[in-house]
Formats: structure tokens, sequence, C-alpha cells
């Protein structure tokens, strides 16, 4: 998934470094993106009923990547899934340069602006335990962990992640043990050695999330914790911004799985939920990220390999554009820390943290 | 789930009622709070704390004492009774019910359910298009066998056997109504059924088993893949559920859990069953305002010679009630009956069935 080395400190990649993408991007869409989509599914993933109602229709919502995307929710069990769904291609070229690569400098900042979320869900344990071994699956560059040391200075952190930040946030000493990674691939190494097995925004971006259940069953030995974060997609912010709701994430949001569903699937799976927290994992980021998804659609960077040749007047639409950005995210940010209070008290947030128990 | 004999003598009713007095009256005498289970605080499908009581009611049906709880989870809307009765409770409460003193009442009901029962074998004919219909059929929850009996006209060439704790199921392979007899409980016998039927039922059976789960674990394992499992429950995200405790699905003591829709489909899922079917109007049966009226005059005017009444009403209480179900009854009756007709449409079009039907296929 990776074209550039870990980068121990972050580094913006340079025009040169864009440039050098083209030729790969070019092969990729010269086949066409339709042969990234799998057969539209017409009945529900996760409870099988026929009574689908579509939901939202996207482009790539994070970087113009060319493609469609559909969401579909069933009206029996309120399940929200991509359909039709990415196959594996699909998913690495629409993942490639997000997360590492070009577009890792961008993604680590905003990993970087999340310390008092880390913080509460660090607490979140606190009641039940204090953890010697952590593992956060899903880590990125483990800005988690590293902030989570504040509020449990003892644990040692391990990170798990597919992309090569693991690496960095092991070289920032930020992780202790890494592995990189699929964690179904990864199950014999990390069975029954975590107290604490934490997956904040993972299972969204899975194929198969009550696959990924069966394994983690597996790793969280009896008497220990699992720490889930996904979105809500019941939350009445989905109301709110449409389609730039930002939990769509589209095209890498796959499952979006609501409370009931889950909790359903961790007894199904001998967990014991011993704490929900739906305020306290509200994420006040839907305005600035809406800002950001608009901007991005009126004015994508001009350098992004999958766009065509950049002109110089693409150039000059950047930079107008870029004159009011600022000062607009500066002003949706402070919009969406003035009404998390409201949003928290009338519907609960965005997104919703389960700590469960492996029953003994 | 009682031992004793499910037959009773009809033309000698008053010794029936006075034999079955000193052991009802010695067991309430011990007291009926052992018949319950301690009290949950968590959801017993989600395990989430949230929970809040919709409903509190005595015996609806019969009249013995005691007080059940329903409990909501607010999170994943499953309904349970909370506190639980216990085995010796459930012992208690089901005793004449479907057998003894309440026995010739119920089978008449069944009797005359025919419609019913065809309609629930049909909703398998699409995936017998060639009218060969399934080899072999388990209904579990068998009572009389009734539904058996009924559904041969649907599949003739269907060998249909029956499985339930009363003994009713015996008696009903000794009329043919079914093949093979199953006597006692689904989990024990569950290892020496395994791969022999083609297509599982669970009519109005899983509400009253004691884990809904399990008895789901175990249908998967018996069933062959490409089996299919119909089940039908009550719905209890019905908006007939106004008529509170009157209501006839809530059916307390029985009754312990209430899978909404969303939930008993995610749990098949988990098992590899995927439903292929999903009926609601269809299953819906118009009984409950007559149900919650005939609840009602039991209530006003219980029978006198009930064993496990504890007060008794004297000659007054005898005219009172021979005029309760002389009287006011019979002319009651075909009034309720056409307020559940005239209903029905409206609640097949706002989808508050007071059951639902679901078929799953083994993949």
């Amino acid at each position: 998934m990776t074209t550039l080395e870990p980068n121990p400190t972050p580094v913006a990649p340079s025009d040169e470094d864009f440039a050098a993408a083209r030729p790969w991007y070019a092969a990729q869409m010269a086949a066409g993106v339709e042969r990234f989509l799998e057969p539209r599914l017409d009945t529900c993933p996760w409870c099988g009923s026929d009574k689908l109602r579509h939901r939202v229709t996207t482009g790539d919502l994070l970087q113009r990547k060319p493609g469609t995307f559909h969401m579909d929710e069933c009206r029996v069990c309120k399940h929200v899934f991509q359909n039709p769904r990415l196959n594996i291609d699909g998913l690495n070229f629409y993942y490639r340069d997000f997360y590492d690569g070009l577009g890792g400098y961008i993604t680590e900042q905003i990993f970087a602006a999340h310390t008092e979320v880390y913080h509460s869900r660090a607490r979140m344990v606190t009641p039940f335990l204090t953890p010697r071994h952590w593992l956060d699956v899903g880590t990125g560059y483990g800005h988690f962990c590293k902030d989570a040391k504040t509020v449990l200075p003892d644990t040692v952190f391990d990170g798990l992640d597919m992309g090569s930040g693991v690496e960095d946030g092991q070289q920032r000493g930020w992780l202790t043990n890494i592995y990189r990674g699929q964690l179904p691939d990864l199950v014999d190494e990390v069975a029954g050695k975590y107290d604490v097995v934490s997956m904040h925004h993972y299972l969204e971006h899975v194929r198969d999330p009550r696959a990924e259940l069966d394994v983690v069953a597996r790793i969280v030995a009896p008497g220990k914790y699992l720490l889930i974060e996904v979105p809500d997609p019941t939350s009445f912010t989905a109301k709110m911004y449409g389609k730039l709701w930002t939990p769509y994430y589209q095209p890498q949001h796959q499952h979006l799985i609501p409370c009931r569903n889950l909790l359903q699937a961790l007894a199904e799976r001998g967990f014991t939920p011993v704490r929900v927290q739906r305020k306290e994992a509200h994420l006040p980021v839907d305005l600035t990220c809406a800002v950001l998804s608009t901007v991005s659609r009126i004015s994508p960077d001009p350098r992004y390999p999958w766009l065509p040749e950049p002109t110089a007047a693409d150039f000059r639409r950047q930079a107008r554009v870029w004159k009011v950005t600022p000062k607009l995210l500066k002003w949706a940010w402070y919009a969406d820390q003035w009404m998390a209070p409201l949003i928290k008290a009338f519907d609960g947030g965005n997104a919703y943290r389960v700590l469960a128990r492996r029953n003994v | 789930m009682t031992e004793q004999a499910g037959t009773i003598d009809p033309n000698n009713l008053d010794e029936e009622f006075a034999s079955r007095r000193p052991r009802y009256q010695e067991q309430i005498a011990r007291g009926i709070d052992r018949f319950f289970d301690p009290r949950r605080t968590t959801c017993p499908w989600c395990s989430s704390p949230n929970l809040t009581t919709i409903l509190r009611t005595g015996d609806r049906n019969q009249r013995k004492p005691g007080i059940f709880k329903l409990d909501r989870c607010r999170t994943c809307r499953h309904v349970f009774q909370n506190p639980m009765l216990n085995p010796e409770g459930l012992d208690f409460y089901y005793r004449d019910f479907y057998d003894g003193l309440g026995r010739a009442m119920i089978e008449a009901v069944f009797d005359t359910r025919t419609d019913i029962y065809q309609t629930r074998a049909r909703q398998l004919a699409p995936f017998f298009a060639d009218g060969s219909g399934p080899k072999s059929w388990l209904d579990i929850g068998a009572g009389f066998g009734h539904f058996c009996r009924d559904a041969r006209t649907v599949w003739p060439d269907t060998t249909f056997d029956g499985l339930d704790m009363g003994l009713g199921v015996v008696e009903a392979a000794a009329k043919g109504w079914v093949d093979t007899a199953h006597r006692g409980w689904f989990p024990d016998l569950a290892e020496e059924l395994t791969g022999r039927y083609d297509v599982i039922s669970m009519f109005h059976y899983l509400e009253h088993v004691l884990d809904i789960r399990t008895e789901l674990d175990l249908a998967a394992s018996v069933l062959p893949s490409g089996g299919l499992l119909q089940i039908e429950v009550p719905n209890p995200e019905s908006r007939l559920r106004v008529l509170r405790g009157w209501w006839v699905q809530w059916f307390q003591p029985q009754h312990l859990h209430f899978a909404p829709l969303p939930n008993l489909l995610a749990a098949l899922q988990e098992r590899g069953l995927r439903p292929v079917s999903v009926q609601f109007a269809e299953s819906h049966i118009p009984v409950d305002i007559t149900c919650a009226s005939l609840s009602m005059l039991g209530c006003l005017s219980p029978e006198p010679r009930l064993p496990w009444r504890t007060v008794s009403r004297g000659r007054l209480g005898d005219a009172w009630h021979k005029a309760v179900w002389w009287k006011v009854y019979p002319k009651l009756l075909p009034l309720t009956i056409k307020a559940d007709a005239a209903l029905a449409p409206l609640v097949h079009r706002t989808g508050d069935a007071n059951l639902y039907r679901v078929l799953a296929r083994k993949d």
C-alpha cells in the first residue's frame, strides 16, 4: 500500500513525489474504475432482509479519485453499507496515498488534533482495570497510543496496522511492539497477550465486520477487554449533513453498524458489554470536514496524480480558493466545537464506544 | 410441563376441580416468590443495562396468583419477563393449561385454525416450485399435532414429525396426525434428530423457551445445508401492544422472550441461516380485541371452582359468573370478532401485525 519509505518525522511530499505517482494511476484508470466494484447486493449483509433503502450516492469525498459510490440502509436492522462494495483491487486503489504515501502528511495532522478524544478513550477502561498490555488495532501512526500514555503511564502500547505508519510510530517511540498486516493473519502472534484490545474507527473499514469480531474473539482472552469505537449511522447529525456527513467517508467506509447490532454481535461471541458511551465518543469535526470536502470538490490539489495533468489555470483556481479556505475552516472548527454540547445533549453524537469483557 | 394425564372426565367437572385444589393451595401457601429467578439488571439479548419496565400484569389467562413484569431493553428493544420464572414456576403456571382442566378449551381453539396452519405451510411454496414439497418436516412445539394434520393437505408427500414435551404429540401419532412423535425437550433430542429433516418449524415456540439463541444454535446444527427453518413469534413492535396487559401476545406468564424482527434476523444470519422470506400481514391472527375482552370477562368474573382461587365468592359469586358468561359473553363475542376483522386491513397496511413469520435457509 505504500510508495514511500517510513519517515520518522512528517515531511510534506514534493511536487516530484506527486509526478512520480502518475504512471501507476494512469495505468489503473485506463482499465476503468468500474472493475473495482463487486456485484450489487439486494439483501442486507447484516440481517438478510431485502428491505433496502438507498441512503447516499457520492464521489470520492476524500481525495476526488474517480468513481461513484452508493450507501444503502437496511430498513429492518438499520445497518448502512456500501453497495456495491469495493473489491480488494478497489480498496488498494482508493486507500493508496491516503494514510501513507502522498496523503500521509495531511492525514497525520488530522490524527494529531484529537488529543481530547484519545484521552477519553483511555479513561473509559480505568474504572475496570489498569491494563499492562494494550493492543491498538488499526492504529495508524499510533497517535492514540501516544496520547493515551498520559492517562495510563504504566501501560505498554502495541500497534497493529496494514500501513507503513506503524513503523513510523515505533521509531517515534509511540508504539512498543508493532505488527504490520491484516488482523486475521496475525492471530497467533497476538492471541491472549493483551489486557485490552482496541479498535477505534476500524470496524467500519473492514469488509466483513462479523468475521473480524470472530477473529478478535480468539485474540481476547476470557476476562480481558475489547474496546470498539465506530460511527453511529442512526445519529441525527447524519440527517443534518446529508452526503457530506463525515462518517460516510466514501469510498473507505464499508459498514456503519448501529449500536444495537454491534452489542448483539458481541453477545453472540461471548462478550459482555460493560459500558457504552455516546456523548464522549462524539467527534466534533462534521462541519469542518464538510467544508474541506466541498473545497476539495471545487478545487482539488491539482498535483493529485489521478487528476488530469494540471494547467496553470488549475493552480490559479486553487490559490484563489485557498485564500478564503483557511478562514472558513477556522470558523467551521469553532462552530463544530460550539455545536458539540448541543449535539451531545440532544442526540448523543456521531459515534459510539463499547467496552466489552470476554466472558470467563 | 407435567406428567399428569392429559384428559379429564367432562361429566364430573366439579370433582376434577376439587381434586386439584389441595395441591394448588399447598403450593400457593408455601409462597410464590420462589417461582422466580433473581431480577436481571442487564438485557439477556445484548447485555445493555438500559432496561425499562413496560408492563406489570397478573396471570390474565388462568388467574393464578402472581405478578409478572416485562422489561424492554432500550438499546436493542428485546422484551423479556423480568424477573423470569424458574422451572418450578413454569411447571406451576403451565399446569392445567395445555393439559388437565385447560386442555379441552385449548384443543378446541387449535382445532379450528386450519386456514392458519395451511398458510404457514404455503410459505414454502416458492421453494418447491415443482410441487413436490419437502421430504421430511419436524414441527417443534407441535402441541396436539394440529399443524401437521392440516399441513398435509398442502404437502401430501411430506413426512410430518412432531416434537413436544407434552403428551399431546404422542396422542397425535396414535391418531395419525404426526408420523413420528418425539416427546421431550428439543435440546435433549437434538443429537438424534441431526440431518433427518429438510424443514424444521417453530410456531409460537421460541417465546416460551429460556434461551432463544441456544435453540437457534441447535436448529442450525440439526438442519442439513439447504434445509429450511420456519419461525413464527409475536411481534413486540406491533402497535396493538396498546392493549397492555390485555394483549394476547404478551401472554403472561408463559411468554418469556420477545425478539423484535431485526434481532431475530441477525441471530439467524449469525448461524448461517439466511432469511429468505419474512411475512407480517400473512401471519397476523385477528383475535386481539376478542382475546382482550375474554381476559377482561375472565378477570371480572372468574370461574368460581378454579382450584387456585384463594377467596370464595359464595352463591352470589356463582350467580354473577353465570350472568356474565351466559348473558354478556354471547352478545359481546360477535361484536369483538367484527371489530378484529375491521381492524385487520389497517394492521396489514401499517405493518403492525401481532406476529411475524420468518423462513431461513441454511447455507
